[in-house]
C-alpha cells in the first residue's frame, strides 16, 4: 500500500512578540483644548507634540479653538508662537478674540506671542517660510504653534504653483522641525472634507479636526469631526459645538451614555403631590424614574407638573423646571394661581427654571445644562415641560434623531439619580387612545394618560395609569378637577360608564338584584 | 493716549543729545512701534495704521503733509525740515503722530492690548502691574 508522502514539516514559527507592558509605552502627554467638551471628544486632550491641522470654511470656529488651545497651555517658559498669513489681520483678531472670556491680555507678548509670515509668504518661497518658523521656533522654544491659515502658505509659490510633491515635501519638514522641538502644533486652514481626503499634505498629520455648519432650513449648526488622531481612540462622528462668550464648547455626540450607574436609590416613593394619584400609583412615582404625563391641551399637564415639583420641595427636594413654551415669570404666576409657591423656592436656590428656546438647540447642550444644574443644585426632580415644546426648539437637523438623544438625556439624567416628569401633548381622538405621537412612552418608566370625555352633555377629564414599570398599579379611571387653590382633585372611579377611554362612554344599565332563581312552569 | 505718548517721548528724551535730537524723540517712539506692530500685524498692517495716524495728526500740524512713509513703514522728512520747522512745533507734531497712533490702537484693539504692546517695546518703562500681579506662569 502505498503511503501518501508526508508533507515536508515547515519550521515552527517563532512566537509573535509580546506587546509591550504599560511601562515599556512611551506616555503620551495629554494638553487640555481648553474648550469644554473637547477634551473628551478627543479621547482625554490633544497628544503633546502633535502635528495637527484644524480645517474648515470661513466662520466655523477654527481660530477661536486655536486661541483656546493656546490660551489654556502657554506659558512664559514655555510660550505660543501664533503665526499670521495674509489670513484675518492680527490687529482685528485681536480686537474680536479679546471678547472671549479665555482671553487674557497678560498672557500677550510674553507667554503668547503673535508673528506675522505675510512678507516672506508673499516675497519668497516656501523653503523661506520653513526658515522664518524654524527662527522664531528656535529662539523662542515653544510649546505650541499654531499657522493661521496654512492653506495660504501652501498657495504661494512665486513664479508657479508648487508640485504636490513640494507641499508635502514642505508639511514633513515643518512637522519634523516642530516635533523635534517638542511643539505641539495646529495649521488652520479653509479645507473642505473633500479636500482633506484627497490632499497628501494631510497624511504627514497626526490629527485632522474638520469644523463645519450645517444649515436646514434657516438653522445653522456648527459641528466637530475628529477625522483622524494617532495614538489615542477619539469618539467618532459629528459633533456639536457652539460658539459663545466662552468660544468654542462641543457636545459628545454619545454624550449621557458613559454615565455612571445609577446610585442606589432604595425603593422609597417620591410624592406627586396628589395624593389620590400617588394611591394610584402604589404609593408615588419610585425614586429614580422617568414618568409621562400625555394629555391633550388643558388637561392640567402643566399643572400637575408644577405639583410634582411643589411636593419635592415641601420634602426638601430641590428642583428643576425646564419650559420651553412659556417665560418663567409666567409660569411661576399661573403656579400661584394654583396656590403654589415657586417664586420663594426660586429665590432660596432650591428651584430652577430653564427656558430654553433658541430654536436652534441641540439636545445634547440641553442635557449638558440640565446636568449641570442637577450637580450644582442637588436637584432630585425634574419637569421637562413639554417634549412638544422641546422638540420644537431644536434645530431642524437635531428633530431626525429626537427620539435616540431623548434616549440619552433620560439616561443620563435619571442616571444622575433625578426623577423626571415629562409632559407630552396629544390630540384625543375619539376612537383610539394614544400615549404620544413620537412613540417615546419607551423611555419612560411610568405613563399616565389624561384624556377629555363626553359625558352627561360636558366634556369632562379623566386619567388613568396605564404603566409603571416594575411595580403594580391601580387600573381605574378616575375623574378629577382643575381647582383655582389646590391644583388637580382626582374623584372616585367611573364604575359606571363603559369605553371611557374612547372618549364617547355610555352608561352600564344597572345590574339586576340577585333573587332566588324562578320557579319552573309547568310544561 | 496723549499722557502715554508724552511720557514715552520723556522716556527717549533721556538719551538725547541736543534740541534737534530732543524734537526727534516721538519719532524714535514711532520706530519703536513699528519693531512691535510689524511682528504682530506685518508691514503692510503696521503701514495702514501709520498712514491713519499722520492723516488724523496733519489736520492740527500741517507740516506732517510733508513726512512720507517708507516701504517698510518708517518716517523720513526732507533733509532741511529741521531749518524750516521751528523745534517746538516739530515736537509737537511728533507728539500728536504718535498720540494718534496709539488712540487708533487703543480703539482697535483696547487699552490693555495697547499698553501691553507698549511695554513690551519698552520693557524698562513701568506702564504695567508687575508680572507676580499679572501672570503667575
Amino acid at each position: 500500500m502505498k503511503q501518501k508522502p508526508r508533507a515536508a514539516r515547515l519550521p515552527r514559527p517563532a512566537p509573535p512578540p509580546s506587546p509591550p507592558t504599560a511601562s515599556e509605552k512611551v506616555a503620551i502627554r495629554q494638553l487640555p483644548t481648553g474648550a469644554r467638551g473637547l477634551d473628551e471628544i478627543l479621547g482625554g486632550g490633544l497628544p503633546e507634540y502633535s502635528f495637527n491641522i484644524i480645517a474648515g470654511a470661513p466662520g466655523c470656529g477654527k481660530t477661536t479653538l486655536a486661541h483656546q488651545i493656546v490660551f489654556a497651555n502657554a506659558t512664559v517658559a514655555r510660550p505660543a508662537l501664533y503665526f499670521t498669513v495674509l489670513g484675518e489681520p492680527a490687529i482685528k483678531m485681536l480686537r474680536y478674540q479679546q471678547q472671549y472670556s479665555f482671553f487674557d491680555a497678560a498672557k500677550l507678548g510674553g507667554a503668547i506671542r503673535f508673528i506675522n509670515l505675510s512678507e516672506v509668504v508673499l516675497g519668497k518661497d516656501l523653503d523661506a517660510v520653513l526658515d522664518a518658523i524654524a527662527f522664531e521656533v528656535r529662539q523662542a522654544d515653544p510649546a505650541i504653534v499654531v499657522v493661521d491659515s496654512f492653506r495660504t502658505v501652501l498657495r504661494k509659490k512665486p513664479g508657479e504653483p508648487a508640485s504636490e510633491m513640494e507641499l508635502q515635501s514642505f508639511t514633513q519638514r515643518l512637522a519634523l522641525l516642530l516635533t523635534s522641538h517638542q511643539a505641539t502644533t495646529f495649521l488652520l486652514g479653509e479645507y473642505t472634507e473633500g479636500e482633506m481626503r484627497d490632499n497628501p499634505v494631510f497624511t504627514v498629520a497626526d490629527g485632522l479636526f474638520l469644523l463645519s455648519q450645517v444649515t436646514e432650513r434657516n438653522s445653522v449648526v456648527r459641528k466637530i469631526q475628529i477625522l483622524k488622531l494617532r495614538g489615542q481612540a477619539s469618539v467618532p462622528g459629528l459633533h456639536t459645538i457652539r460658539i459663545g462668550d466662552f468660544g468654542v464648547q462641543a457636545f459628545s455626540r454619545t454624550l449621557g451614555l458613559g454615565h455612571d450607574a445609577p446610585e442606589a436609590l432604595g425603593a422609597a416613593r417620591l410624592s406627586t403631590g396628589v395624593p389620590e394619584l400617588d394611591a394610584l400609583m402604589g404609593g408615588g412615582i419610585p425614586n429614580g424614574d422617568s414618568v409621562l404625563i400625555a394629555g391633550p391641551s388643558g388637561t392640567g399637564k402643566s399643572a400637575l407638573a408644577t405639583q410634582f415639583i411643589a411636593a419635592g420641595l415641601r420634602a426638601g427636594e430641590p428642583g428643576i423646571i425646564a419650559i420651553f413654551e412659556e417665560r418663567p415669570a409666567r409660569y411661576v404666576a399661573r403656579a400661584a394661581g394654583l396656590g403654589l409657591d415657586l417664586a420663594s423656592a426660586q429665590r432660596d436656590g432650591n428651584l430652577a427654571i430653564l427656558y430654553l428656546r433658541p430654536l436652534d438647540l441641540s439636545v445634547d447642550e440641553t442635557m449638558l445644562e440640565l446636568l449641570d444644574t442637577v450637580r450644582r443644585m442637588g436637584a432630585k426632580r425634574l419637569v421637562i415641560d413639554s417634549l412638544v415644546g422641546f422638540e420644537m426648539a431644536l434645530a431642524p437637523s437635531f428633530r431626525a434623531d429626537y427620539r435616540e438623544s431623548l434616549y440619552r438625556m433620560i439616561a443620563a439624567l435619571t442616571g444622575a439619580g433625578v426623577t423626571i416628569l415629562s409632559t407630552v401633548e396629544i390630540e384625543d381622538t375619539f376612537t383610539s387612545f394614544h400615549f404620544s405621537h413620537y412613540a417615546i412612552s419607551f423611555l419612560t418608566d411610568d405613563i399616565v394618560r389624561l384624556r377629555y370625555v363626553e359625558i352627561d352633555g360636558q366634556l369632562r377629564k379623566i386619567l388613568v395609569v396605564v404603566k409603571m414599570r416594575g411595580s403594580d398599579h391601580s387600573k381605574d379611571i378616575r375623574e378629577y378637577h382643575i381647582c383655582d387653590r389646590g391644583g388637580i382633585v382626582i374623584g372616585p372611579p367611573l364604575g359606571d360608564f363603559a369605553a371611557l377611554t374612547a372618549g364617547l362612554p355610555c352608561r352600564l344599565l344597572p345590574q339586576p338584584k340577585e333573587g332566588p332563581p324562578a320557579a319552573a312552569s309547568p310544561p | 493716549m496723549p499722557t502715554l505718548s508724552q511720557r514715552l517721548i520723556a522716556h527717549e528724551l533721556r538719551s538725547a543729545a541736543g534740541d534737534g535730537e530732543a524734537a526727534r524723540a516721538a519719532f524714535r517712539v514711532c520706530e519703536g512701534l513699528r519693531r512691535q506692530l510689524c511682528a504682530l500685524a506685518g508691514v503692510a498692517g503696521y503701514r495702514a495704521l501709520i498712514a491713519r495716524a499722520l492723516a488724523l495728526a496733519r489736520g492740527r500740524s500741517p507740516w506732517l503733509a510733508e513726512a512720507k512713509i517708507e516701504t517698510d513703514g518708517t518716517i523720513t522728512f526732507p533733509a532741511d525740515i529741521a531749518t524750516r520747522i521751528a523745534d517746538a512745533e516739530f515736537a509737537r507734531g511728533g507728539l500728536l503722530l504718535v498720540a494718534e497712533l496709539l488712540g487708533l490702537l487703543s480703539t482697535l484693539i483696547g487699552e490693555t492690548l495697547t499698553l501691553r504692546l507698549v511695554s513690551n517695546a519698552w520693557p524698562d518703562l513701568p506702564l504695567l502691574p508687575s508680572a507676580n500681579e499679572t501672570d503667575p506662569s
